[in-house]
């Protein structure tokens, strides 16, 4: 075999490598969103499990049809002024088999589309935690297609894109701290704030209603972060291996710091709290387990354990009905993960990367901040003005009655148990 | 930096193991009450 046959056949095998684990990662994405369904599921009552579960399997498919038709152009085409692709790639026109050298050189152009599809998926869905039990499907739906149009798309292609401003500030988000938790967070926030209580808060006893299904959920969640995180390399390589070591240590620490925190608060060492602490921990590592070495993601799951938990107790204060915590959690965990990345990134586990304020370079923690507090308010303001089109045009409620039915049987017309 | 992130990481679990051995047991009267007061999912 001659060199250059021998590089050639190099070259191949790491295609081969990198495209299987970036279709791997896709498919483990994909299986997140089910996760979350059986992760919120679990924590509302049983006459609304089954409109739960359905906001993240419609979304599921909702969002799948969006990102191909316009989705993907909008969020990864070529920009237009670093705010939004142009619509060139829409119905994946001109996305094909061949590596899109911008993005990934190594894998099919398709490959870093579909695994881009399953964060577009799941990001929104992740919001429904905030309005569930109350919410009208309707109003779910249309509310769902804009705020991935308009919210989700350009702020993955600000952060993410070739040209994206924020990206070209020189901002880190190494799997979506900024893009999918911080968005869905402060998104959820609003929602919540806008739809106003549950009926019956503070009166009924509003309890999760299966821990099992949660717990399984959450399991399902942290399986499938591997594929979030470490697919985020898009090569099968040392830096997969890194965010995969990260992540998986950041979930750890983040479930060890819950339990103990609420240990010392409610007197006992709760199983939810070990289901929510790993997510906390999971969202707080995204946007760094590229970037920052396994010690550190210690201390980034410690901090999301420990935060997240502090922020239920404030948003309990504030009364705000975010009926599944998605602020506390992933708004909250998301801006300690991006702020934490401006600490704790090193360029010695990856010199595509930068220092961070710990290894002497403050200049990225003020870059992280300041995204930070752009990406809240541009969350909190577009997710706002879409409630209020979307309460205009279907109403966003149920109405009372209908919501002490329960959505299943109100929404659906299906039971979820036959008891 | 390194060594001082290692320290602290250490530091940190050890806390926690520690304080898994001090917080008392759990008594099943206590998350009774806690839960009857509950409004929110995530408090358990």
């Amino acid at each position: 075999m001659s060199p250059d046959e021998l590089e050639a056949a190099v070259k191949a095998a790491q295609s081969a490598g990198d495209t299987a684990w970036v279709l791997t990662s896709a498919a483990l994405v994909m299986l997140m969103t089910p996760g979350l369904a059986l992760f919120y599921g679990g924590l509302v009552r049983p006459k609304n499990v089954l409109s739960t579960l359905m906001h993240s399997f419609f979304i599921l498919g909702l969002i799948s049809v969006q990102w191909v038709l316009w989705g993907y152009s909008l969020a990864f085409g070529p920009s237009i002024g670093g705010v939004i692709g142009s619509l060139s790639w829409v119905g994946l026109n001109g996305v094909g088999m061949e590596p899109n050298t911008d993005y990934a050189a190594t894998i099919p152009h398709l490959a870093f589309m579909a695994f881009q599809m399953m964060f577009a998926i799941i990001t929104p869905a992740l919001i429904t935690g905030a309005f569930a039990e109350r919410k009208r499907f309707k109003a779910f739906v249309l509310f769902s297609l804009l705020w991935a149009t308009f919210v989700y798309a350009p702020l993955a292609h600000w952060v993410w894109a070739v040209g994206g401003w924020i990206r070209e500030l020189g901002a880190l988000d190494f799997a979506g701290g900024l893009v999918v938790h911080i968005s869905s967070g402060v998104s959820a926030l609003v929602a919540a704030t806008v739809l106003g209580h549950r009926v019956g808060l503070g009166k009924e006893k509003m309890e999760p209603h299966d821990l099992t299904m949660t717990v399984l959920g959450a399991g399902i969640l942290w399986f499938g972060w591997f594929g979030f995180n470490a697919g985020s390399a898009l090569a099968a390589n040392g830096l997969a291996a890194l965010a995969m070591t990260t992540t998986n240590t950041a979930a750890a620490m983040g479930a060890l710091a819950w339990v103990t925190v609420a240990w010392a608060h409610k007197g006992h060492p709760s199983v939810l709290g070990v289901a929510a602490g790993a997510v906390a921990g999971l969202v707080a590592i995204t946007p760094a387990a590229g970037f920052v070495t396994p010690t550190s993601a210690i201390l980034i799951g410690l901090g999301g354990g420990v935060i997240c938990y502090f922020a239920i107790q404030l948003r309990e204060k504030l009364r705000v009905d975010d009926a599944l915590d998605v602020w506390a959690v992933h708004g909250v965990g998301g801006t300690w993960g991006a702020l934490a990345t401006g600490l704790f990134a090193t360029t010695a586990v990856n010199p595509a990367g930068k220092d961070g304020l710990l290894y002497g370079n403050p200049s990225l923690f003020f870059i992280q901040l300041l995204t930070v507090v752009v990406v809240w308010i541009f969350c909190g303001v577009m997710t706002f003005v879409i409630l209020k089109i979307v309460d205009a045009v279907v109403g966003l409620r149920v109405p009372e009655q209908e919501e002490v039915l329960g959505l299943d049987i109100s929404q659906h017309n299906e039971p979820a148990y036959q008891l | 930096m390194d060594t001082v992130i290692l320290a602290a990481s250490l530091i940190s679990f050890f806390a926690l193991v520690g304080s898994w051995l001090a917080l008392p047991h759990a008594s099943g009267t206590t998350m009774g009450v806690a839960h009857a007061h509950m409004d929110s999912a995530l408090v358990a």
